[in-house]
């Protein structure tokens, strides 16, 4: 073999295991640096400079949040294949986020205020994403129950607020910078969401008690505000079993 | 396919496949939506694939796909006949030469390389797959590679080299002081 058809393969030789040496392809050449000392010191230089050129590339640290955006992502997807998410909607609702977040994140005077629809919109698409599952605390189980036999319509009945929800263990998100408390309950063997937030003052809503209907695919939200906090109850099995309760 | 497998699949390999998009695309955020897109379509399509052995070299030919679908899309394909040769003889460089340099500025000089030959450089650094591997996911016979390889590494000596002689520093004459 000639050096420059052993520089060739050698080239593509890397010491760390996976190239086997007894791979015939390399052997050949790697019996070829035994036999020529110049040929040995260049295979030396080259392995050397090929590891500081790795270990660099190595120091590359992807964007903070990627892997979390990634398992979000699949998250949607899965739930995208078991047929209620409408791609669209969920693209509308993130485009949404961005248009309300920006101007917070820009300007750094605090949250921004978030409105009914953006709040629905949330609700629906954290449902999709990255509901985590039902907690099961004796707290949360009891509040649960409450809620489950709560009086028609749910929109008067729930009283309970932001604060008590936390006070309990409910899952906390976070919303454009404002803290939001969920709780699962089943009702008549329908899973439903509810999701409060304190009521931002600056928002400019008055408090809604006429709950406002959102529709995406077959997932659905119903919003709604008393004087301190802002209500979505969602469920992901359509608006006919919102709207039966509302 | 559970939660907690992709879940694994994903802390396994996102890194890596993060810094091989990088090398190709040259933008941080397009990098980012890329890797994000190779995991999306394992979530819809890849976690059928039976031997999870395989997922590995599924990923990284996947992301490499995406990449050539995009750029054909934006019709920014080159050629490998259009691209100068890889020199014979490529400057000879110093291990602590290369380690003196900061991350990004060999990131800098591997993303000068053309894509034909940047690909498979970036593989072979990033040192997850074997060169039978890289072959399989740039869908090129084994000789290709390895002349691939040779003339990419070529071509990034030639850049590190033009950056080390930037970064050679030029004394200024000492004036005697009393």
């Amino acid at each position: 073999m000639k050096p420059d058809e052993a520089k060739l393969i050698l080239r593509a030789h890397r010491a760390d295991g996976r190239y086997r040496t007894d791979d015939p392809l390399f052997a050949e050449a790697l019996a070829e640096t035994a036999r020529d000392p110049a040929l040995a010191a260049w295979f030396t230089r080259e392995q050397a400079v090929d590891a500081a050129v790795a270990h660099k590339i190595d120091g590359i640290q992807p964007p903070a949040g990627l892997r979390e955006s990634i398992l979000v992502g699949a998250r949607a997807s899965r739930l995208k294949r078991r047929g209620w998410r409408q791609p669209l909607w969920l693209a509308a609702a993130a485009a949404l986020m961005l248009a309300i977040l920006l101007p917070a994140v820009l300007q750094r005077r605090g949250p921004a205020p978030v409105g009914a629809t953006a709040f629905g919109e949330f609700t629906l698409a954290h449902l999709a994403t990255a509901h985590e599952g039902h907690a099961s605390s004796p707290g949360l189980l009891a509040m649960a129950a409450a809620l489950a036999l709560a009086p028609q319509p749910l929109s008067t009945s729930i009283t309970i607020d932001f604060d008590e929800l936390r006070a309990v263990g409910c899952q906390t998100v976070r919303v454009f910078g404002h803290e939001v408390v969920e709780i699962c309950f089943e009702r008549q063997g329908t899973w439903y969401h509810l999701y409060v937030m304190r009521r931002d003052p600056r928002s400019g809503d008055r408090p809604g008690a006429a709950p406002m209907l959102l529709e995406r695919g077959g997932a659905a939200a119903a919003v709604w505000s008393s004087a301190d906090s802002v209500y979505s109850l969602v469920t992901d099995t359509g608006a006919a079993a919102l709207r039966s309760l509302l | 396919m559970s939660d907690d497998v992709f879940t694994g699949l994903v802390d396994a390999h996102y890194a890596s496949l993060y810094r091989f998009a990088l090398s190709l695309t040259r933008s941080g955020a397009d990098a980012a939506d890329l890797t994000q897109q190779t995991f999306f379509i394992w979530a819809t399509k890849g976690s059928s694939l039976r031997d999870t052995a395989k997922a590995r070299t599924w990923l990284f030919t996947t992301l490499y796909r995406e990449f050539i679908r995009t750029r054909r899309r934006d019709g920014r394909m080159s050629s490998i006949e259009d691209l100068p040769p890889g020199d014979q003889d490529p400057p000879d460089l110093r291990a602590e030469d290369v380690a003196r340099l900061d991350t990004q500025v060999v990131l800098e000089a591997l993303q000068e390389v053309d894509t034909a030959f940047r690909a498979p450089l970036s593989l072979f650094y990033l040192k997850d797959l074997s060169y039978l591997e890289i072959a399989e996911v740039l869908d090129v016979p084994i000789g290709t590679v390895m002349s691939r390889l040779s003339r990419g590494k070529a071509h990034l000596r030639a850049a590190l080299e033009r950056r080390l002689q930037g970064a050679r520093v030029i004394e200024f004459p000492r004036t005697q002081t009393r």
